[in-house]
């Protein structure tokens, strides 16, 4: 190799290939899309480029490179354990999770229960306890949990003698003391858990960083999307605290003790609340008309969303950045997802600590004024709601992503009329899964999102409200619609959005399928019988989905990262099986020539913990199998007169019977616990007997319920009694 | 008696070195290992004749500055090459193109991870941010794509351009 001076000149170009690759991995690593740039500059980089990095790109953009790590927790410490229907983990901190009764989640499920419920619901109702193996794979309770047992219940649940371990498998818990509510924080992160090869959940400390009581009667919380303020709603009444970075507690914490840095009294009670990260801006929805609203915590100024309709839930997503407004078959959108600033998160405020707590109006009290960068949120949602740009879309559930002005959500599969082969075997009753991505999608999202704080207060800003090629019927057409109704929903939507099918016909037996967008809106998941499917929903990869889609060229577009999770008769498990990429095939971008087919590819890539994690499954597959087996010969279970003895002929009825039944039927079984268990395992079994292994039940969708605790870890609450975490992180 | 090692680099300049210092490049330390018994007195000469005199005295005077410093092992752990450029190698390496592209030869041909993820680094920040020609502008790159191989490039990578 010769370093004369003229040659080296001239020769970055040439540098050894393995050099190159390092180089531009880092810059690939800080920032992916950098690599296009590097890709132009001349033919030997762009070689390098396209054959070794940006095939790693897009494979991450499609989402199919994401290995999965399975925290399971058991629920013979309880620490997740809880009913589906108010299972909510919120990261608290970099790896807090908070748990009952919190909405700070991306998405935000009306919750039907309050804290009273929950504790008391979880404990006496219907969860059954079940030593899967007798191990000790998770560490003896903590003393927390034994005070907070012994504190409120006769009995510890948490004995190691096998006299415990009886009465969990035959009692159900007695109820609690009713004028207790408790509030508890969990600290689950890696640095604190042990992911064991046999994805069984191992605590190197105390998970449960401190309880808070109260005697007061709470309907809802919320936790801002940086875990430093608990806003709670008591009736009508609202409080804000400052949540502790970190507690070292011993005994529950009464927090009657504590003073919040914020109340009001509203005059009805609360349904919703959100608070945003700095704590300006308080999102409340409130039983009473014109109840949807936003309060500046700082000026006292109150602002209504503008709506016609008495039945809007509310929710936040896309880190407070985008509010939803959802009735039946309508959903309002405000805002944009925009980038978290890292600065910002920093600029936590002090300015709360020497408030008053009062009942009644407590405004937070400013000596700084206000930060356009820190507090932009406030005008920003003026702003729209000044300018009446919202975005109408005529569906009760569907959810933002991180790209703007795109949505996912469930369509009826005929919207669909030409499609074939469908992936699943769905009836009339089946759904499809789509990216609704609005004709006004903004070529540049990054100026759209840069600028647009900064625009603000300038004339400039009205750019971002105005669509860039269409014209101005097409933002009034929501409105024309609902009052016309000259156009139905289908036509107004195709008219709207380009609409992109993700999955055809999904069957919806019980109710829509489960589906969740992470808070950052870059990953979406859902949640279909059996199998969660993770969607790179980021800006990036709806770009790249759309001028693939556009272009026809989307044939090779692997959409989905999927999990099957599978359940046992006995003890209820879920488990990372394979991972299943599901290819599309769309003979054009025309949705009247759209053309799906399955193609299910068992990948088996795995690497590092992932690869250990399938063999491991794949073992308890087999010894899954070999029980079934065994099952079947004997119908042991399947026959028994203890089953029988709960099947009544509302069970027999609902079996067989549609939807609506088999919902009411599990109304029925929240209110009516105490055979739920028998009715589930009877219901499985039977499903088992059918259709193997593979099958679902309704019920098992029904009862479980995903929640994205961060931008990276799922959870899943499978049949109300047990719970799994799933770290997805980019595989590089 | 103290051993005495010398490099000598392409331009037959000879650099007296500590064992130490010379082991911070594991190509160095692994001959020393497998070709030079411990118990010969006489001084050791080993040629470099890829590195030329400029750049030794460079990369001699990082391995001085680091011989203290355990560099663990794992230095393609994906977290490192994350991490930022320590601020001491960043004046370090803040100088000219042409050195900077041969310390990183150098380091490479003589494996030394850590100066050579350092280099990786400071090139990776010129390119950072940059468009294709300002790319081509500050390494001197001559574009040698035709008209139409820019415009498939550019159509290949449309979805992302104008972020």
């Amino acid at each position: 190799m010769d370093f004369s001076k003229n040659q080296i000149k001239n020769s970055w170009s040439s540098l050894p290939k393995e050099l190159l690759i390092k180089i531009f991995t880092i810059v690939y690593n800080e920032d992916s899309v950098e690599l296009l740039p590097i890709a132009r500059v001349c033919s030997n980089w762009n070689s390098i480029v396209k054959n070794n990095l940006i095939q790693d790109y897009e494979n991450y953009l499609n989402g199919i490179k994401v290995y999965l790590k399975c925290y399971r927790l058991r629920n013979n410490n309880l620490v997740l354990n809880n009913l589906f229907t108010c299972f909510h983990l919120v990261e608290y901190g970099k790896d807090y999770l908070f748990w009952p009764n919190s909405n700070n989640i991306s998405y935000c499920s009306e919750v039907h229960n309050n804290c009273q419920v929950i504790s008391y619901d979880i404990l006496s109702q219907n969860v059954e306890y079940i030593n899967l193996t007798g191990s000790r794979d998770i560490n003896a309770p903590t003393d927390v949990f034994r005070y907070y047992y012994r504190q409120f219940n006769k009995v510890s649940p948490f004995d190691d003698s096998d006299h415990s371990i009886d009465f969990l498998r035959q009692n159900r818990f007695p109820a609690f003391n009713k004028t207790q509510y408790t509030i508890c924080l969990y600290h689950l992160g890696e640095s604190e858990v042990i992911n064991t090869v046999n994805s069984s959940l191992r605590f190197k400390s105390n998970p449960i960083k401190y309880f808070l009581n109260t005697n007061k009667k709470l309907n809802f919380s919320a936790v801002s999307s940086n875990n430093k303020y608990l806003a709670l709603a008591f009736s009508g009444l609202v409080q804000i605290y400052n949540l502790p970075s970190s507690v070292d507690q011993k005994e529950p914490i009464s927090l009657n003790d504590l003073t919040p840095i914020f109340s009001k009294q509203f005059p009805s009670i609360i349904k919703f609340l959100s608070i945003d990260d700095n704590c300006h801006v308080l999102f409340v929805r409130s039983l009473r008309l014109g109840g949807l609203s936003m309060m500046n915590l700082i000026t006292n100024e109150e602002i209504e969303f503008p709506h016609y309709r008495l039945d809007l839930n509310m929710n936040s997503q896309i880190n407070d950045h985008i509010i939803l407004l959802n009735g039946y078959q309508e959903t309002i959108a405000y805002g944009l997802p925009m980038r978290n600033d890292p600065d910002n998160k920093e600029q936590q405020n002090e300015h709360f600590n020497n408030s008053t707590s009062a009942r009644g109006y407590n405004p937070i009290t400013k000596k700084y004024k206000l930060d356009p960068v820190v507090a932009p949120i406030w005008d920003y949602y003026e702003n729209y709601i000044s300018a009446g740009y919202e975005h109408i879309i005529p569906l009760t559930n569907i959810v933002p992503v991180d790209a703007p002005k795109c949505y996912i959500g469930l369509l009826k599969s005929h919207s669909f009329p030409n499609k074939s082969e469908p992936i699943f075997s769905g009836g009339d009753r089946s759904l499809d899964l789509v990216l609704f991505i609005d004709n006004e999608f903004p070529s540049n999202i990054e100026k759209l999102r840069g600028r647009y704080l900064e625009d603000f207060k300038s004339d400039s800003y009205n750019h971002y409200f105005q669509p860039e090629d269409s014209d101005e019927d097409l933002i009034n057409a929501p409105d024309d619609i609902s009052c016309d109704g000259d156009l139905d929903d289908d036509d107004y939507l195709s008219e709207q959005f380009r609409i992109v099918p993700l999955i055809f016909n999904i069957q919806h037996l019980t109710r829509s399928p489960l589906f969740t967008v992470s808070n950052d809106g870059k990953r979406f998941a859902i949640l279909i019988s059996n199998v969660l499917y993770v969607l790179n929903t980021s800006s990036d990869s709806v770009r790249l989905l759309l001028n693939k889609f556009q272009s026809g060229n989307y044939r090779a577009l692997d959409l989905l990262t999927t999990f099957n999770l599978y359940s046992h008769p006995n003890d209820i498990r879920i488990e990372l099986a394979t991972k299943t990429s599901i290819t599309a095939e769309v003979s054009s971008g025309s949705l009247g020539s759209t053309d799906a087919n399955k193609n299910r590819n068992i990948n088996n890539t795995w690497m590092d913990h992932s690869n250990i994690v399938l063999v491991d499954q794949l073992y308890q597959l087999g010894e899954y199998r070999s029980q079934h087996k065994k099952l079947n010969n004997s119908n042991s279970i399947l026959d028994s007169d203890d089953d029988e003895e709960y099947l009544t002929e509302d069970d027999e009825f609902a079996l067989n019977s549609d939807a609506e039944t088999i919902e009411q039927r599990n109304h029925n079984d929240i209110v009516d616990g105490a055979h739920n268990n028998h009715r589930i395992h009877r219901h499985h079994h039977r499903n088992l007997d059918g259709h193997g292994l593979l099958s679902s039940t309704n019920e098992e969708v029904y009862k479980t319920q995903i929640t994205w605790i961060d931008n990276n870890n799922i959870a899943i609450n499978f049949k109300g009694s047990f719970s799994a975490i799933f770290s997805l992180e980019k595989y590089v | 008696m103290v051993k005495r090692y010398v490099l000598v680099s392409s331009d037959n300049e000879k650099f007296p070195t500590e064992r130490k210092v010379m082991e911070k490049s594991i190509l160095l330390k692994n001959m020393l290992k497998d070709l030079f018994a411990d118990d010969d007195d006489e001084p050791i000469e080993i040629p470099l004749p890829n590195v030329s005199s400029s750049v030794m005295k460079f990369i001699l005077e990082w391995c001085e500055h680091y011989k203290d410093v355990d560099f663990e092992d794992d230095e393609d752990d994906d977290s490192k090459k994350s991490a930022p450029i320590d601020e001491w190698d960043k004046n370090f390496l803040n100088t000219d193109q042409e050195m900077l592209y041969e310390i990183i030869l150098a380091a490479n041909y003589m494996n030394i991870k850590p100066l050579l993820n350092a280099g990786c680094k400071m090139v990776a920040e010129m390119i950072r941010g940059k468009s294709p020609e300002e790319i081509r502008k500050t390494f001197n790159i001559v574009n040698d794509f035709t008209p139409e191989e820019e415009a498939a490039i550019r159509r290949e990578n449309e979805w992302a351009e104008d972020r």
